[in-house]
């Protein structure tokens, strides 16, 4: 493997974090170009293990990547500093976004762009449903998916329990349930 | 609301998630339903600001923090947004290939599908305060059918939904 310098990291963590659109997929395919194809700096399979451990690590799995492939080129500072550099430019731009939208002296053209803006978020938000539903859609899981999927809809509609119980006892039933 | 105390609520969203969307509807009991800090309006107009941006999905907890407490708030939900994520080194140096376990697996889809539940449930309360008119209901439909048929990048959908809206404030 061929060692990386801190500064040579952060670039990379920097261009992949903040220069892709469409959430996580792009960035982890972006890194497996520079870390494992282009110089290498990481094994094939430790990229792989870093990939299954981030989809199992609570959060948002491409940070949670971003530090263990990081961690293995450069220890803890690499890991912090790839996680900083991945996101922290990003948030500044999330931060500008926001206090545009919450001025006070919005313009009506300002406030019927963010209406309509805010529309399309909850069109977003359906189709994030159906992503996360849609890899188990198949004859042997459709029955759990329609039961785990239905009773925390309801659960949570009715408020009948916080969110973070239904969350634990989805999990209770992952554990116990052939899924 | 006190920074510290903010970090540690959206903190417990974000631990309880495994993508960056899932931890809305924790976000929302919290800081919407419970302490009555944020409303409806103003977490939709968060989602809206994190997705117009590159970078990770969840990061509308920084615009979620922003609104909340401020400049500080922004800084503690960036914090509990990258915090979770370096809990992957000690799996990382426990597990190492064990997380490719069956039952690990099925404890995250498990987990995953009640997320989905819990944000449909969520987005119910967000469709009242977004959906106001004729308008902004096709819209929303309008966005979901793109985003399933054609694949588009969130961000073209923000974008397009913007023009129309600013074209119909100016008609």
């Amino acid at each position: 493997m061929v060692p990386i310098r801190l500064a040579d990291l952060v670039k990379i963590f920097l261009r992949a974090g903040n220069l892709t659109f469409g959430g996580g997929d792009p960035t982890v395919a972006l890194l497996h170009h520079e870390l494992v194809e282009k110089r290498p700096a990481i094994t094939p399979q430790q990229y792989a293990t870093c990939f299954a451990l981030a989809r199992v690590t609570p959060g948002t799995n491409v940070l949670a990547f971003s530090a263990a492939a990081a961690y293995l080129m450069r220890g803890w500072i690499g890991a912090i500093l790839a996680v900083t550099a991945g996101s922290l430019p990003s948030a500044f731009i999330v931060l500008l976004a926001t206090k545009l939208a919450v001025s006070d002296h919005q313009h009506l053209l300002l406030q019927s762009t963010i209406q309509a803006i805010i529309a399309a978020v909850i069109g977003l938000i359906a189709f994030t449903v159906v992503q996360m539903v849609r890899p188990r859609w198949n004859a042997g899981e459709r029955i759990h998916v329609v039961l785990i999927v239905a009773l925390s809809f309801a659960a949570a509609a009715l408020g009948l329990l916080p969110p973070i119980a239904i969350l634990g006892l989805a999990a209770l039933y992952g554990a116990f349930v052939k899924l | 609301m006190n920074a510290l105390l903010l970090y540690l609520v959206l903190l417990k969203a974000t631990l309880t998630s495994f993508s960056g969307m899932t931890s809305l509807p924790i976000v929302r009991q919290e800081l919407v339903v419970e302490r009555k800090i944020l409303t409806d309006r103003q977490l939709n107009t968060a989602v809206a600001a994190g997705r117009v941006s590159p970078g990770p999905n969840g990061l509308y907890l920084v615009s979620v923090g922003y609104m909340a407490a401020g400049a500080s708030g922004a800084c503690a939900g960036w914090c509990a947004l990258i915090t979770p994520a370096f809990l992957i080194i000690g799996l990382l140096r426990m597990l190492g290939t064990a997380v490719n376990h069956p039952r690990m697996e099925t404890v995250v889809r498990a987990v995953t599908l009640a997320s989905a539940g819990l944000i449909l449930a969520t987005s119910i309360s967000l469709a009242r305060d977004a959906i106001t008119s004729w308008a902004t209901a096709l819209i929303a439909i309008t966005s979901f059918f793109l985003l399933i048929r054609f694949k588009l990048d969130p961000l073209w959908i923000m974008l397009g939904a913007g023009i129309v809206g600013l074209a119909l404030a100016l008609i």
